[in-house]
């Protein structure tokens, strides 16, 4: 969506057009979506998660100043709504250790990335990589290489500093990393 | 990255989350870009990171539910009021 549209949509909505607010969410309603389930694990939660999310970006859209995107803005309130849902359910974040030391001996990965991705299975073994990082992590780290967003507005969506962010999503990439690097040397020895 | 005999790898993974991020021109980034060409290892994690965040960059994005999306569009058709008429 263009800013200009984005724009002329906020100012709709303010002026009292339902619609104009309905235009404004709906592009942005599988990200907060997938936002929300990445950090609730549950999608009964995420959906509630959505719906009181854009419900507060409506309540609070006067308050939108336009200092940050409208996307980053939502996301901000969504994050906020699912870590919410988190503390009153009392599930307490979980850490990986501080450090983290280089394989000793890592086998290069090989083979076709596009065929990788034609098989089902793959996609199954990133999510469950994905899973196996705390939430803090996964939540950093979708936001970064999955939604594409850019360091400053993980920082802002999670209010988090922008070393914090940085050390965050490189323990998350590195954890990834080493999840599926079993998979891939063992294709490799299969494949020799 | 760790202490291997005849390098010192552990300092550069300071310059780990700058490199990933294409952001190269900071002095341990560029020390860091030296040290790959030496060290097969510390490359080899660095090529299988770039290419784990590759996989997730293309992973298929989330897709929202129909049933959801028409809830919500119900939700806010019973929260928020009408259009005033002119």
């Amino acid at each position: 969506m263009l800013k200009t549209d984005q724009d002329a949509l906020i100012q709709a909505t303010l002026a009292g057009d339902p619609q104009a607010f309905q235009a404004l969410i709906e592009p942005h309603a599988p990200g907060v979506y997938g936002l929300a389930l990445q950090i609730t694990r549950n999608p009964a939660e995420a959906e509630e998660v959505l719906q009181d999310a854009t419900l507060t970006a409506y309540t609070k859209l006067t308050t939108f100043r336009g200092a940050s995107s409208f996307k980053t803005w939502l996301y901000r309130i969504a994050t906020n709504a699912a870590l919410m849902r988190l503390r009153k359910a009392k599930r307490s974040p979980e850490s990986l250790p501080e450090n983290w030391d280089r394989p000793a001996d890592p086998r290069p990965w090989t083979g076709d990335p596009e065929a990788w991705f034609a098989r089902e299975e793959f996609h199954q073994i990133l999510s469950e990589a994905l899973d196996s990082l705390p939430e803090i992590y996964r939540t950093t780290f979708w936001l970064r290489d999955v939604e594409g967003l850019s360091n400053l507005e993980v920082a802002e969506i999670m209010g988090l500093s922008l070393p914090a962010v940085k050390s965050r999503i490189l323990r998350a990439r590195l954890h990834l990393r080493d999840q599926l690097a079993p998979y891939f040397e063992e294709r490799l020895r299969d494949a020799s | 990255m760790h202490h291997d005999p005849g390098h010192d790898c552990s300092h550069l993974k300071e310059a780990l989350a700058d490199y990933l991020d294409g952001d190269l021109d900071t002095e341990l980034c560029r020390e860091l870009r030296e040290h790959l060409k030496d060290c097969h290892p510390c490359r080899v994690v660095v090529d299988s990171t770039q290419q784990t965040i590759r996989f997730y960059e293309k992973e298929r994005p989330v897709r929202l539910p129909p049933d959801v999306m028409r809830r919500l569009q119900e939700t806010l058709k019973a929260r928020i009021p009408p259009a005033r008429e002119p």
